[in-house]
């Protein structure tokens, strides 16, 4: 269960980060590319502008070019006639008028002589009323806005003082437009110029649904109130930002790819790891079913020896009971470990801390095996002498692991025949042998769960491998640390800390 | 030409009317009123007409026309199939003299054909087959097009010809009546002349007449796309049958005589005289103008001459400009009998119906505007127009058939005004009466 969750959260943290960062990277690229796109294309739309603009001025001018001459052609005093023929025959004169300082309008003749006419003199009134005092010899255009129809008129003054004019045929230059747009639009845009009320005049193509033009301009300078939208189909500088956007998109790439790898090989580490933790379970299985085995096994034995009363004398019987004795206590230390196992890989070992005198609880412990340890022909040296140490601790937690350590040492250093126990001036407790010593790589991993670290060490003595990570696991439930060291001279040094002192 | 002959010999006879006739075009002055009531100011209407032989086929001028097709959206379906084949069958009629150009319009124009000379027929046929329908309305691009396309061959060919075929409210740019009909007026400078297909009951009219009436083209209401065909060829034969282009009238009046208004044409009156320009005169096609006149007192007994018409034109058969005139007299007499006897029938009818076709025009206008009731009595007016013009000149077909016509016009108005189908009808048919176009005239059913 805990294993399992354990991956699920390696997992979780391997994916939400690498899909986190995937996204980010997704909306960098995009940001990335909707900026460098819309930059070009308010660049590349800027250029198609200023083609329309230069496009549309040269037909008006155009227009307006043609109307002078046209004007200009005529007599100082010309005969209404032939102001009549100028709108009947030029195609950019709409109509020609004549004013004099004075009399006002002359030409067209009072109310128009054609329906045409008539409309003219309605529609600039105001003004024919204002007069043209600032005439000069130069021709003067002025655009004109009748609701939201555009026109222009222009006018110049003549030798004798009047003023000749005409107005602009709108729809001359607007029927030249099209064109115009077309060869800007190219194939790399959709254009539209639009009246002052936001309406399509011209078009050159089906324009995007539902998006917005990369770039709306006034048409001012040449058409008042009329704009030109412009869509990019297809950017002028393509690859420049293809490569920009190639660029991000293999760097995210190289990234996912990464992340991916880091997540395959943590995958496979821990799959590795999840194997030889059952292999370590399966030895603990074993090594547990032995260390029963063994006590019980010498417990029946004896029990017989003595239920059949195939003891001699006493000392025997003495000796059997004896026997039953240690391997019953023996059994109980294994069982106690297991339990205390059990309810430290569930967190469930509750801790109860009080103020103690340190010296006191190991002398207690360590006394408590020293019987044990002569047995096993060690000598046990416990220096406990000195002021009360008063830590906040567990009572129990540090008898156990004093215990456990002195167990450990009796199981894996019984060739160095000693072992020290004190209570240092720091006030930690140090167990240390003589015994063969923990390799340096080890010296963590005899910490881990079913962890026995030389396998030829490990057959030789039994064990669980619970010991040392049940005492690491009390020492550091109590607030402390339990670290292993190279012993000077030689063996193995376990020192249990308490970091905060009193 | 025996016709004409025949009847300028008996205006000659009757004194009343002078007339010539030269290479094709002739130019006939008639007024209401041969005779006119001594000493008494009044009206005096002067019918002007131009008249053009027709053209034997073998010696047609040559023709640059531009088929401009809406394909926009709602072509959809058998309207477009039948717009390709009509304009199909236009190509299939001109020949290697001709010039033809096609442009299909959307949101934009597109040159599908450009101009060039009708020699490979099949591969251009193939090109307007594939044709199909997308898009929005830019009939003014569309229009714009075809005409840049004739003008690669400007000069090249006698007759300039758009023709434009929509169904459609045009939506993308300039789309008034009002712009539309300066167009045509522009293209008329230019000697282009666009006559419009109104297909189905959706196309602006207002907008399709306006530029046909400005640039002196036909108009057609096609309600049916079956009937696409037959318009076109009509329109095709009017095309290939050109008298005379660049017709210009000038039309100067006699003392005593002062022109005031033009009935049913839209012309200039500066200083007492009336000028008018058409594009062109198609053979066998009689154009007219109407022209009213203020009328001085005259003393019994005296002859005046009332107007004097000069009609210069081009021959495109030889491209030469040439003149016509005809010149219209009047006499004075006390005998208002002798008055009522000298009327002339055609006059006073074509001027009647001239001017139910101006309140035609009026009643749409008041119809758009919602006033039902007025519209309605400009209707009936027409109708009692018709009615007592036969009073004066007797029973006449075509005047009780155009009392028939007023009177199904009217009926056709109903809460909402007229119908789609009858407001087209009605627009094309008081166009086609003031432009006197003379083929596939709306037949109101």
């Amino acid at each position: 269960m805990k294993r399992r969750s354990h991956i699920s959260v390696a997992v979780a943290m391997l994916a939400v980060p690498t899909l986190i960062f995937a996204w980010v990277a997704a909306e960098m690229i995009a940001n990335d590319i909707a900026f460098l796109s819309a930059r070009s294309a308010e660049k590349d739309a800027a250029l198609v502008e200023s083609r329309v603009s230069a496009g549309f001025a040269a037909c008006v001018d155009r227009a307006k070019h043609a109307a002078e001459t046209a004007v200009a052609s005529v007599s100082a005093n010309p005969a209404a006639d032939a102001l009549a023929e100028l709108s009947r025959r030029e195609p950019y004169v709409r109509n020609a008028f004549r004013w004099v300082q004075g009399r006002g309008v002359v030409y067209p003749v009072e109310r128009g002589a054609t329906q045409e006419e008539r409309r003219f003199l309605g529609r600039y009134v105001t003004l024919f009323e204002e007069g043209f005092r600032d005439a000069s010899r130069e021709f003067t255009w002025k655009s004109w806005f009748e609701g939201d129809r555009l026109s222009f008129v222009g006018w110049r003054k003549t030798a004798d003082g009047s003023v000749i004019g005409a107005e602009l045929e709108t729809v001359a230059f607007l029927a030249e437009f099209p064109s115009v747009l077309s060869g800007a639009a190219g194939d790399g845009f959709v254009l539209e110029v639009r009246d002052g009320s936001g309406g399509a005049l011209f078009k050159t193509g089906e324009v995007p649904e539902k998006k917005a033009p990369d770039a709306v301009f006034a048409l001012s300078s040449v058409l008042p109130h009329r704009t030109l939208a412009v869509w990019r189909t297809r950017p002028l500088g393509s690859e420049v930002e293809g490569l920009g956007a190639l660029a991000a998109t293999v760097a995210v790439g190289a990234v996912l790819f990464l992340l991916f790898a880091a997540g395959a090989i943590m995958l496979v580490l821990d799959a590795r790891r999840e194997r030889r933790e059952s292999e370590q379970k399966t030895s603990f299985v074993s090594n547990v079913s032995h260390e029963l085995k063994t006590p019980l096994t010498s417990i029946r034995l004896c029990a017989e020896m003595l239920s059949e009363g195939r003891a001699k004398d006493d000392a025997a019987r003495e000796r059997y009971l004896d026997v039953i004795t240690r391997e019953s206590q023996r059994l109980a230390r294994l069982v106690d470990n297991v339990l205390d196992f059990g309810r430290l890989e569930q967190n469930r070992r509750k801790y109860d801390i009080v103020e103690a005198d340190l010296r006191e609880v190991v002398r207690d412990a360590a006394e408590s095996q020293r019987s044990r340890v002569e047995d096993a022909g060690m000598e046990l040296a416990v220096d406990v002498a000195g002021e009360p140490v008063m830590r906040r601790i567990d009572r129990d937690a540090v008898s156990q692991i004093v215990v456990n350590l002195i167990d450990n040492a009796v199981k894996y250093a019984a060739e160095g025949r000693r072992i020290d126990v004190k209570v240092d001036a720091d006030g930690a407790v140090v167990v240390a042998d003589r015994g063969p010593g923990i390799p340096k790589r080890d010296r963590e991993r005899v910490f881990e769960r079913f962890y026995r670290c030389d396998d030829s060490l490990a057959a030789k003595s039994s064990g669980s491998g619970l010991g040392l990570s049940i005492a690491r696991r009390l020492a550091e439930g109590m607030g402390g640390s339990l670290a292993c060291a190279e012993r000077d001279g030689g063996g193995a040094e376990f020192k249990l800390s308490f970091g905060g002192g009193r | 030409m025996k016709n004409t002959f025949t009847g300028f010999m008996l205006a000659a006879a009757a004194a009343a009317m002078v007339g010539t006739t030269l290479a094709g075009v002739s130019c006939r002055v008639e007024p209401d009123y041969s005779v006119r009531l001594a000493d008494k100011a009044g009206d005096a209407y002067v019918k002007v007409t131009l008249a053009a032989d027709k053209v034997a086929a073998a010696n047609r001028p040559s023709v640059n026309l531009s088929i401009v097709l809406d394909r926009s959206g709602s072509m959809h379906g058998d309207k477009i199939v039948k717009a390709r084949e009509a304009a199909c069958e236009a190509i299939n009629r001109l020949d290697a003299n001709d010039i033809v150009s096609v442009v299909a319009y959307d949101n934009r124009s597109e040159v599908i054909i450009p101009a060039q000379h009708v020699t490979e027929k099949e591969a251009l046929v193939a090109r307007v087959k594939a044709i199909e329908p997308r898009g929005s309305t830019a009939l003014f691009d569309g229009v714009a097009a075809g005409a840049a396309e004739l003008k690669k061959f400007k000069g090249k060919c006698e007759i300039s010809r758009v023709l434009l075929l929509s169904d459609g409210q045009a939506n993308v740019g300039p789309s008034s009546a009002e712009e539309l009909g300066r167009y045509g007026a522009l293209l008329m400078k230019e000697g282009i002349a666009v006559s419009t297909v109104g297909l189905g009951v959706d196309y602006n009219e207002d907008l399709m007449t306006r530029l046909s009436q400005k640039s002196d083209g036909n108009s057609y209401f096609v309600e049916k796309s079956d009937d696409l065909m037959r318009v076109f060829s009509a329109e095709l034969g009017d095309v290939l049958s050109v008298a005379a282009t660049k017709v210009a009238l000038k039309v100067s009046f006699g003392v005593g005589f002062t022109p005031v208004a033009l009935i049913g044409r839209d012309g200039r009156i500066l200083d007492g005289v009336v000028s008018i320009d058409l594009n062109q005169l198609y053979g066998g096609q009689e154009k007219y103008v109407i022209v009213k006149c203020d009328a001085a007192p005259g003393s019994v007994g005296s002859a005046r001459e009332i107007a004097k018409a000069e009609v210069s034109y081009v021959d495109p058969r030889d491209e030469k400009s040439k003149t016509v005139t005809g010149v219209g007299t009047v006499t004075y007499s006390s005998d208002s009998a002798a008055v009522a006897a000298s009327v002339n029938k055609s006059v006073v009818r074509e001027r009647a119906l001239n001017e139910n076709a101006m309140r035609t025009e009026e009643a749409l206008k008041l119809a758009d505007r919602g006033e039902f009731k007025a519209a309605e009595e400009l209707m009936r007016r027409n109708y009692s127009n018709s009615m007592e013009v036969q009073g004066v000149i007797g029973r006449d077909a075509l005047l009780e058939a155009d009392a028939d016509m007023q009177m199904l016009n009217s009926s056709n108005m109903n809460s909402a005004g007229y119908s789609r189908s009858a407001r087209k009808s009605m627009r094309t048919q008081s166009y086609q009466m003031m432009n006197q176009q003379q083929n596939e005239k709306v037949k109101f059913k």
